[in-house]
């Protein structure tokens, strides 16, 4: 029996840090010298273990940019976690946010986990635009965890993503339903591009947490 | 010219005052030197880059032949930067600047700004490009007072080559922005060409002594070489003030002395040894576990299947001692392969360095053969391309094709693009001549474009491992920033879209910026990216439905693939949209490029089979088929996590000949 698989976007504007967050988190890689924009969907998996049991917890990470938004939308669909991540630094990028909640609401399943993240948290001192209340209260509205992270200095990385997992294993219908979805879809062959449980990964050790 | 931002109010062009205009092609006499019949490259096109010679003079990693095709000798060079230092140190006068902005087009400072953009095209598909003109025009002039601040702010980090945290830039951006605030515009550049006018007769002294320098640099043996047919340090100084009248190129620019070719290289910490022929730097100077599957290639060879990837690494973080990026990627690829087509991703065998040498030298001459001389570069006769010549080739002739599936030798590669695009431009009447391609880029550079701010969050993320784009707001990134702009002006449906900045750092590599303009408007017009492209990408699906339906057919990894749920929307969208840049090695890159600018035109008889793009695609979906056949034994084994981390990540292709082939 493989281990549980769950479905995890990052959403977000263009340069907002998705990408330096996952590789951070999953890699545990900064490197703004590298830094390239997403373009589609980038693609990644981290074993995870939640109360004990393993899961797998494949993370899509999307383009930014407005025009991809047709593109990345069809993501959405069967991800039980939706990580929405701004720039504490840039307003406009949290200005934004109002309208990937929208889209959190429009594409994905109901019940997903939705986690607001301000990123680069290490500029919190020299050049912070948007405030901690004001992300916590976003958050409070659409019922959204929150964090302020920093990819660059390591802080808060893990936990948005714990604390989203966390939440999806305890809900049963999200779980259930996930994997349901997703083998329906798998075996009608849609041309959907939704995630499947791996068929031939033996259970292992989580060694992550 | 950099500060008219509301062009329909701004006075017609003054004239040229002919006697400053410098002599575009003093380079073109130097061409008894060159050896043999050796090719003539276009002189606007930029050199390959070439390693500082002092450091480099001991090293053998670089063949010293391909900069000997290419570069201009520093005696013309000579020649050419003195005449425009002396034509900027006599020309006080703001107004005349304009005649050497993009100083390979002196005809566009010519046009005068209000009338119409002429239109002439190849055949007489002229009220096409007369409506696109037009609707680029209006798109233009539409953007909202907020987006043009933002733009023009964008666009003043570039005009100065700094961030905003210098104090001169930021208040001399505030005042432009009031400036246009109050007076609605009309006095806006006004305001800044006096004042600037007066810096100018104040620095003057200080600015034509730095010039001297840079040329008398250029004369030193020491940088003998260095510098591309685009000019030295000298043009560049003289570019950069007389480019941007408005006070801050005087300040800002100072010349660093790692800033070579033009000052569009940043070769600071860098050992000629350390780049590769391409530009970018190597990978193995930062510290990297060899990854057993993949025996990074022995740098000695200079096989041209040695290109380390992109983007891994700069020498700015020698001390890292971080795993890079993508090469956590590689060890999904661990599986030993057995297939032919997985041999691709192996290198060649080390060694027969000569052997390649002579081996692009004879292709070199082979091509110089082809080559028919469309134009000579006589002075004043091209104007839009800086009086080269200008290369063409019979692109039907079959020897030319199986030729250009072998590669196109890299000191051909610039000319025979361009040449192939043209062709098909007049084959088919779509699009503009060059020249008024170069019109329309210098006119389009002074407006304000709404996709500017997120163009400046990409340029910096874009191949900053080449030397040319890796200092911010300078250099490389200045000219991929520009060439950005006018294309989202270009076409204004289609906008900025991320992945474009890649094919214009790519040609960026290989020519100068109205060049790039000019190709880039040219593959999207005449190469289907466009549609590509095209709001909602629904160009985007109709080609990897094409791909699926007509390529994957169904096989063995499609059914694979399918089963799994890994659609080519997955993987395909970065492939498609970047042409491979963001996937594959540089070299191996070029080597699709080189077919694809070749090959890339519709063929009336398929469009039964492919009725989207007719065809020009044929040479993406080969290419992709032939990386999924050559990844074929992973994938069958991968589940979806591991088809989908194998297809969206980087594929070392080691032997891009093998990969041709396979195409």
């Amino acid at each position: 029996m493989a281990d549980p698989t769950i479905k995890v976007l990052l959403i977000g504007p263009s340069s907002s840090g998705k990408t330096a967050l996952l590789l951070r988190y999953v890699e545990d890689i900064f490197d703004t010298d590298n830094a390239t924009a997403t373009i589609g969907v980038d693609f990644k998996v981290k074993k995870l273990s939640v109360k004990g049991k393993p899961h797998r917890v494949l993370l899509f990470d999307t383009a930014g940019q407005e025009r991809f938004r047709t593109l990345t939308s069809s993501y959405y669909r069967n991800a039980q976690g939706v990580l929405l991540v701004y720039d504490i630094s840039n307003r406009e990028t949290f200005t934004t946010m109002e309208y990937w909640f929208k889209e959190v609401e429009k594409y994905a399943p109901p019940n997903a986990i939705k986690c607001l993240v301000g990123s680069k948290l290490d500029k919190s001192t020299s050049s912070r635009i948007v405030k901690t209340e004001e992300g916590q209260a976003l958050a409070d509205r659409y019922g959204a965890g929150f964090y302020e992270v920093s990819s660059k200095t390591r802080e808060n990385v893990k936990e948005p993503f714990v604390d989203t997992v966390t939440r999806i294993v305890e809900t049963p219908e999200l779980m259930n339903g996930g994997v349901g979805a997703r083998r329906a879809i798998a075996t009608a062959a849609s041309s959907t591009p939704v995630a499947t449980l791996s068929l031939d990964s033996p259970p292992k050790k989580a060694g992550c947490c | 010219m950099g500060h008219d931002s509301l062009p329909h109010k701004a006075p017609p062009r003054p004239p040229a005052p002919t006697p400053l205009v410098p002599p575009q092609n003093a380079g073109m006499t130097s061409m008894s030197t060159r050896p043999q019949s050796q090719p003539i490259p276009i002189p606007t096109m930029r050199s390959n880059p070439v390693p500082p010679t002092p450091r480099d003079a001991t090293s053998t990693q670089q063949p010293p032949l391909m900069y000997h095709l290419r570069a201009h000798s520093s005696e013309s060079f000579r020649q050419r930067d003195t005449a425009r230092a002396s034509a900027f140190s006599m020309s006080p006068d703001p107004a005349s600047y304009r005649v050497r902005i993009n100083n390979g087009a002196p005809s566009a400072a010519l046009q005068p700004r209000s009338s119409p953009i002429p239109s002439r095209p190849f055949g007489g598909a002229s009220s096409i490009a007369d409506a696109k003109s037009i609707r680029s025009l209006a798109a233009a002039s539409t953007i909202s007072p907020g987006d043009e601040v933002l733009s023009l702010k964008v666009r003043s980090l570039y005009d100065s080559g700094v961030g905003l945290g210098g104090s001169d830039a930021e208040s001399q951006f505030s005042k432009r922005v009031s400036s246009i605030l109050e007076e609605g515009g009309k006095g806006g550049s006004k305001v800044t060409r006096n004042s600037c006018a007066g810096r100018n007769s104040q620095s003057g002294d200080e600015a034509e002594g730095r010039v001297s320098l840079a040329a008398a640099k250029i004369e030193s043996p020491l940088l003998g070489g260095a510098g591309g047919p685009r000019g030295g340090p000298a043009e560049e100084e003289v570019k950069q003030s007389a480019d941007r009248p408005n006070g801050l190129g005087i300040t800002s620019m100072e010349r660093s002395e790692f800033l070579l070719a033009g000052g569009t290289e940043d070769w600071e910490d860098l050992n000629g040894g350390d780049v590769d022929r391409y530009g970018f730097i190597d990978q193995t100077c930062a510290p990297s576990t060899p990854n057993p599957a993949f025996p990074s290639p022995n740098p000695q060879t200079k096989s041209p299947a040695f290109a380390p990837p992109k983007r891994i690494s700069t020498a700015l973080h020698l001390h890292s001692t971080t795993p890079q990026k993508r090469g956590h990627h590689l060890q999904v690829k661990l599986s030993p392969f057995t297939t032919s087509a997985s041999e691709m991703l192996r290198s060649p065998l080390p060694g027969a360095t000569a052997a390649l040498h002579a081996k692009e030298n004879s292709r070199a001459k082979k091509w110089r053969e082809m080559a028919v001389i469309r134009k000579r570069g006589e002075r004043g006769e091209e104007r839009g391309k800086g009086g080269g010549t200008e290369w063409g080739f019979v692109t039907v002739d079959s020897k030319l094709i199986s030729r250009t599936w072998k590669g196109i030798p890299d000191c051909w590669r610039a000319a025979a693009w361009h040449a192939f695009l043209t062709a098909s431009a007049k084959r088919r009447e779509i699009g503009k001549s060059d020249t008024e391609l170069v019109t329309i880029y210098n006119d389009f550079i002074e407006r304000p474009s709404a996709d500017d701010v997120q163009i400046d969050l990409d340029v910096p993320r874009t191949i900053s491992s080449h030397i040319m784009f890796r200092r911010r707001y300078r250099g490389g990134q200045r000219l991929l920033f520009r060439t950005l702009h006018a294309l989202s002006l270009y076409f204004p449906e289609v906008g900025y879209v991320q992945g474009m900045a890649s094919l214009a750092a790519t040609l960026l590599c290989y020519y100068d910026e109205e060049t790039t303009f000019i190709m880039l408007v040219r593959m999207f017009e005449l190469r289907g990216l466009e549609k590509l492209y095209q709001a909602g990408f629904g160009g985007l699906m109709q080609a990897l439905d094409e791909f699926e339906g007509s390529w994957m057919k169904g096989g063995q990894i499609s059914r694979r693939l399918t089963s799994l749920g890994v659609t080519p929307t997955a993987y395909g969208t970065r492939w498609y949209l970047t042409l491979f840049n963001y996937s594959m090695p540089f070299v191996a890159q070029l080597r699709v490029w080189d077919v694809f600018m070749l090959l890339g035109d519709p063929d009336p008889a398929s469009s039964a089979i492919a009725p989207a793009f007719s065809g020009s695609l044929d040479v993406l979906h080969a290419t992709s088929s032939a990386l999924i056949d050559g990844m074929k034994e992973i994938l069958l084994k991968s589940d979806f996590e591991g088809s989908m981390k194998v297809l969206t990540s980087w594929i070392p292709v080691k032997d891009e000949e093998l990969l041709m082939k396979v195409v």
